[in-house]
């Protein structure tokens, strides 16, 4: 028995083969997709994290990163061929992946995203963004030692501050969005005054980008399948600008008709909302009738926006991303399982009528002007 | 103790019968659900499976009781005399050696991909079989502390981990229900079989439970346990990946459990949590099958239990080294899914039937 005891120790040796130290690692934060110079290859910018005390000189400013730039016709190679440059790359700890306009005109979205899916260590929650510029650029775009990918990271985070980001989205949202049909938006990362900004957005289409959005649009896309969060409405009343905030959603309700093979949509939202500023001289907020007409001009405005969105969704990007066909999926299951390939024609013909309501609950701590 | 020493209480029995079902069938029940009927209706599928495997266990139940089953390998030997009983215990037995290796195999896939890369396999699964089989010289008793030691842990954490998901659950995606009909629903019942492997073994411990009269409630309360997780797995994992992705991925469980990161607390990446507790499972399901194994070889031979676990711990290591990719595990589990219905339905009735008629014409 001891001697059987001995025997199953020798196993507990094993225990170092997948052991690394630490140093030797390259954490990889932030992964950057261009399109090469070569026709066909991709360039894969990988941010890797520096630990702090490495340099010698103490006093002098160091960067908390470095970026490694190389290309190869797939994405796997490039990562393969970055340990020429740099230590074993370890992706468990991506937060974001950039991907450059060009390559998703000539690449498709599915192609790109396919080695983070299938590697093991690639979490599905990091997140994906679209870039107009270079990705090398936007990762390189540094202040104060900032490392750029937690700087985009964590502006998602306003989401509720402001109605013109979109939700983030996921490398497993994405994945899954690209299984099932196939269009949706995807956040845009630019750089504006040297500095690094969420702004725009594209359209993404059976895998490939297919048009832009700018942030009206996305404040206006966000009203449509109301996911707005928070933000501003900016309105006019009596030729001065007011502004209400958005509080909450109290209802969403879609439900779609069918009429032969014509569709039509109808979504009501309503929200509470606060009247957060107002530049009219004779403001008088304890009136009633006053708060009234503010939320018929918001409303309005709201209105307006989505009337413009929905054309553009119809008519230029032709295509639904606003992801109501999980709607006519749930509503209508056999329409859908006939005619789910037709459904870019089916949305741009259908009706889309669309009703806010707006219910302001508070006017901030002052209610009139003398 | 005297009597009752080697005997199982019908709640350990539960935990038993829990831990050898939990096992690889949770990480790919979500796909090979889908994969079959190609809706959301999985659940229901799992939960008419559940209602018709319970009414099946009752009646086995009855009948082993009423035929005062003991032994079951005395009992087949009853039926069949003592040569062909020999040979039927020995598929069953080799089933069982398949099952352990194929766990045991399934595990150390999983480890390599997602823990230790550079590990050869070959260590990961020797130090497995050589674990169980220090477990396995306490006989079942020590199975059963172990499995009622580890049962409570593994429902604790997957259920933890699935509260944190529900952040990112939009159960949206689970509509629309009963959408193509109850047809493809009726197709699917056959399939995730691989999820119930398992239930099968309470046929073998019926000889060993100290309160017989508990024996049913204790199969049952085993049965609905796993039943529950994975009727909760499936929903939630089908809700968060969609039905076309779940079908595209290999371990939908874990791709689920990789979707989202738990902020505010010191832990934000669960999955480790749950590969530690499946690791767990996966080596409770081997030794429960391995210790099957032996005691089944002692049953045939009567030989030395003893003998038995180490002369089985290279065959069930040279089995596990058979497949050669991917595609051969996945054939592997498809044959033992052929097996699966032979031993926990066929055998059972046939031999039920024959032992009836032969009592029936003795006292007749």
């Amino acid at each position: 028995m001891k001697r059987l005891c001995l025997i199953l120790l020798i196993p507990l040796l094993t225990g170092c083969w997948d052991s690394e130290n630490i140093e030797e690692l390259s954490l990889v934060v932030g992964v950057g997709i261009d399109k090469s110079k070569k026709d066909d290859e991709i360039m894969l910018t990988q941010q890797i994290l520096v630990p702090p005390g490495n340099s010698v000189q103490e006093n002098q400013a160091q960067l908390k990163y470095k970026n490694v730039t190389v290309s190869a016709q797939t994405l796997h190679e490039a990562i393969r061929d970055s340990l020429l440059i740099t230590n074993t790359v370890l992706t468990n700890h991506q937060r974001i992946i950039l991907i450059n306009e060009d390559v998703l005109r000539k690449i498709p979205m599915e192609a790109i995203i396919n080695q983070s899916i299938r590697d093991n260590n690639t979490r599905r929650s990091c997140h994906v963004y679209l870039t107009k510029r270079p990705t090398k650029e936007i990762l390189g775009r540094s202040e104060d030692g900032e490392i750029p990918s937690n700087v985009i990271y964590e502006l998602k985070d306003n989401e509720h501050r402001t109605n013109k980001i979109l939700p983030p989205l996921t490398l497993g949202k994405a994945s899954s969005n690209l299984q099932s049909d196939g269009s949706f938006a995807i956040q845009a990362v630019d750089i504006r005054g040297g500095k690094l900004i969420l702004k725009g957005a594209g359209v993404i289409n059976n895998s490939k980008l297919v048009g832009v959005m700018n942030d009206e649009d996305i404040a206006a896309l966000n009203w449509l399948n109301g996911k707005v969060k928070g933000g501003i409405i900016e309105a006019v009343q009596h030729g001065k600008p007011l502004s209400v905030e958005v509080i909450n959603r109290t209802r969403r309700k879609i439900t779609t008709e069918l009429n032969g093979d014509h569709l039509t949509i109808n979504i009501e939202v309503g929200y509470t909302a606060r009247l957060s500023e107002d530049w009219y001289g004779k403001e008088n907020s304890f009136e009633k009738a006053y708060l009234k007409e503010v939320e018929r001009i918001a409303e309005d405005e709201v209105k307006k926006d989505v009337k413009k969105i929905a054309y553009k969704l119809q008519h230029d990007y032709k295509t639904g991303v606003a992801g109501l066909y999980r709607y006519v999926q749930n509503q209508h299951p056999k329409f859908w399982e006939k005619n789910k390939n037709k459904w870019d024609e089916i949305f741009s013909k259908a009706d889309i009528n669309y009703e806010v309501d707006l219910r302001i609950v508070d006017f901030g701590s002052k209610g009139g002007i003398k | 103790m005297g009597q009752s020493e080697g005997k199982i209480l019908s709640g350990e029995l539960a935990a038993i019968i829990s831990c050898s079902m939990l096992g690889i069938g949770m990480l790919t029940l979500p796909r090979t659900l889908t994969e079959k009927i190609h809706s959301t209706d999985g659940w229901i599928v799992l939960i008419l499976t559940g209602i018709a495997i319970t009414l099946l266990l009752c009646l086995l139940v009855v009948l082993l009781k009423k035929h005062k089953v003991a032994d079951y390998y005395t009992y087949m030997e009853e039926a069949y005399g003592k040569w062909l009983s020999k040979l039927i215990g020995l598929v069953v037995v080799v089933y069982f050696i398949g099952v352990a290796s194929f766990e045991v195999l399934a595990m150390s896939e999983m480890v390599r991909f997602y823990l230790l890369e550079e590990t050869p396999v070959e260590i990961v699964i020797l130090s497995m079989i050589l674990a169980s089989v220090h477990l396995l010289t306490g006989k079942i008793k020590a199975i059963a502390k172990a499995c009622v030691f580890f049962l409570p842990l593994t429902i604790v954490i997957v259920l933890l981990i699935y509260l944190f998901s529900l952040r990112i659950v939009e159960l949206r995606n689970l509509q629309p229900v009963l959408a193509k009909g109850f047809l493809p629903v009726m197709k699917g019942m056959g399939s995730g079989t691989l999820s119930f492997f398992g239930i099968e073994l309470f046929i073998f411990l019926f000889g060993v439970v100290k309160n017989q009269n508990k024996i049913k409630s204790g199969v049952l309360i085993g049965f609905s346990i796993p039943l529950i997780l994975y009727v909760i797995t499936y929903v939630l994992v089908v809700a968060t990946l969609t039905v076309p992705e779940v079908e595209a991925v290999t371990l939908p469980t874990i791709s689920f459990v990789q979707s989202f990161e738990v902020t505010g607390i010191f832990l934000e990446r669960m999955e480790l949590f749950l590969l530690i507790t499946w690791i767990l499972q996966f080596f409770l399901t081997h030794a429960i099958y391995f210790y099957f194994a032996a005691e089944g070889m002692t049953k045939i031979f009567s030989n030395s239990y003893t003998t038995n676990l180490i002369v089985l711990v290279p065959v069930v290591f040279l089995l596990a080294k058979i497949p050669k990719d991917i595609t051969g595990i996945l054939k592997m589990s498809d044959l033992l899914g052929y097996l699966f219905p032979v031993i926990l339905i066929g055998l059972p009735i046939i031999t039920f039937v024959i032992v009836q008629l032969k009592r029936s014409r003795r006292s007749g």
